[in-house]
């Protein structure tokens, strides 16, 4: 899989998770909140293929290059 | 114009493109890590009217990445420091300087004036606030932010199919969810990169000259050299502002905003130039020396509370006193009486008229 993290979430997911494809936006969070509980309390937006994805159902599918991507403020 | 002769040569720039930024306004809010490239770079390639926000003082701990500013003007606010530093790049630019922080109380006297905003800030309340601005007014809006090794950068309120920030993030993000530059940390390079891709964006979007970065959110890793572009995509229901009172009524979490402290003379002689401003000298009527440069109202601390209608007509407030500590608990409690009033504290007292 093709799992990139941003922001704070590059210390918290690892670049390989155990998941299995194809899996829906919704269930795809919520299998990576009960690995990985810190991500639970914080918000991100989840990218498919270089889109960020609003529905929740949209199918990801194997091979797919997601991207998890959390808000900063720097500056 | 032989000043831009290297840009006006170029292919698709030309005189045409540089008569747009000569003729172009805009507003730099922040002037800090990337707001410092910001300014530079639009001061050297010839934007005609640059204004700049800013109530924050230079500091040590600035220096890393804050590179318009040297080690003498700590102390100094950023926004005047780096006026006179500009001035010596391009002196044919129009500056507008507002030493000050942002908020809802001052950002529509100063908005409607520019044709393009740049988001050089490091908390989401302005952020969040500037973004509902533009949104209202139509201003595009380049938004940039930098986290340890990486940047975001994207424009909104541009273009066929204007995005919004709201789209990527719809309400501000929990504070524990949002490190800034002083507890996550940043490396200093990033963010001259990240407000160089600021300034690159704002001369698209005047010149017309590239394809500026809307409807796309750039990701940029200063660690591995990685440059990626995710579309954005339109949110349902998100805040769209119908008037300036839906941005009023608008609750942005800002706390202790819009109070800044004075160091120097000039600052405090800056601030007094503003409209309805005050200085309220809050030392007891015997203690001297008594201050002769400006009109000062006397009114002594214990004195304060009952004495507001002396006051309430002011919108700039600056407090004076020995030193700088009956003066900032003045602040504190004209701040709670008047919690969108501007207040000035002048740092070490009666000292800064020596």
């Amino acid at each position: 899989m093709n799992l990139k993290s941003f922001g704070r979430i590059r210390d918290i997911v690892p670049q390989e998770v155990a998941i299995a494809f194809p899996i829906s936006v919704k269930t795809f969070r919520e299998k990576l909140e009960a690995d990985f509980s810190v991500l639970a309390a914080m918000e991100y937006r989840i990218a498919v293929n270089e889109e960020i994805i609003s529905d929740e159902d949209f199918v990801i599918e194997e091979n797919a290059v997601i991207a998890l991507l959390p808000p900063f403020s720097g500056g | 114009m032989k000043r831009y002769l290297r840009q006006t040569i170029l292919p698709q720039f030309g005189i045409e493109a540089q008569k747009k930024l000569l003729a172009a306004k805009v507003l730099v809010v922040g002037a800090g890590g990337l707001g410092c490239p910001v300014l530079q770079y639009l001061t050297a390639a010839g934007v005609g009217t640059i204004g700049m926000a800013d109530g924050d003082t230079i500091d040590l701990s600035n220096l890393h990445r804050q590179v318009l500013f040297s080690q003498e003007d700590i102390g100094y606010n950023k926004t005047i420091v780096a006026h006179k530093k500009l001035l010596l790049l391009n002196s044919d630019v129009q500056f507008n300087l507002y030493p000050f922080d942002l908020d809802p109380s001052n950002l529509f006297e100063v908005l409607p004036a520019y044709d393009v905003v740049v988001d050089c800030t490091d908390n989401f309340s302005i952020r969040y606030l500037l973004n509902d601005g533009c949104a209202l007014l139509n201003k595009p809006l380049v938004f940039a932010s930098i986290f340890q090794y990486e940047a975001q950068v994207s424009v909104f309120h541009f273009g066929h199919l204007p995005f919004n920030l709201r789209d990527l993030f719809a309400e501000i993000p929990n504070k524990k969810a949002i490190p800034n530059c002083a507890e996550a940390g940043v490396l200093g390079v990033l963010a001259g990169i990240a407000g160089t891709f600021q300034a690159n964006e704002v001369i698209k979007i005047i010149t017309g000259c590239g394809t500026p970065c809307t409807g796309k959110l750039l990701l940029y890793n200063s660690q591995e050299n990685s440059i990626e572009q995710i579309s954005l995509t339109k949110a349902k229901n998100i805040f769209i502002p119908k008037n300036k009172e839906d941005i009023l009524r608008k609750e942005y979490q800002f706390s202790c905003k819009n109070i800044n402290s004075i160091y120097h003379l000039d600052e405090l002689i800056k601030v007094m130039t503003f409209d309805n401003a005050a200085l309220i000298d809050v030392r007891n009527l015997t203690e001297t020396p008594a201050i002769i440069k400006f009109q000062s109202i006397q009114i002594p601390l214990p004195l304060l509370e009952q004495s507001l209608d002396r006051i309430k007509a002011f919108n700039h407030i600056a407090c004076i006193c020995q030193s700088g500590i009956r003066s900032a608990k003045a602040i504190e409690l004209l701040q709670n009486h008047y919690p969108d009033k501007h207040f000035y504290n002048v740092h070490g007292g009666i000292e800064i008229f020596k």
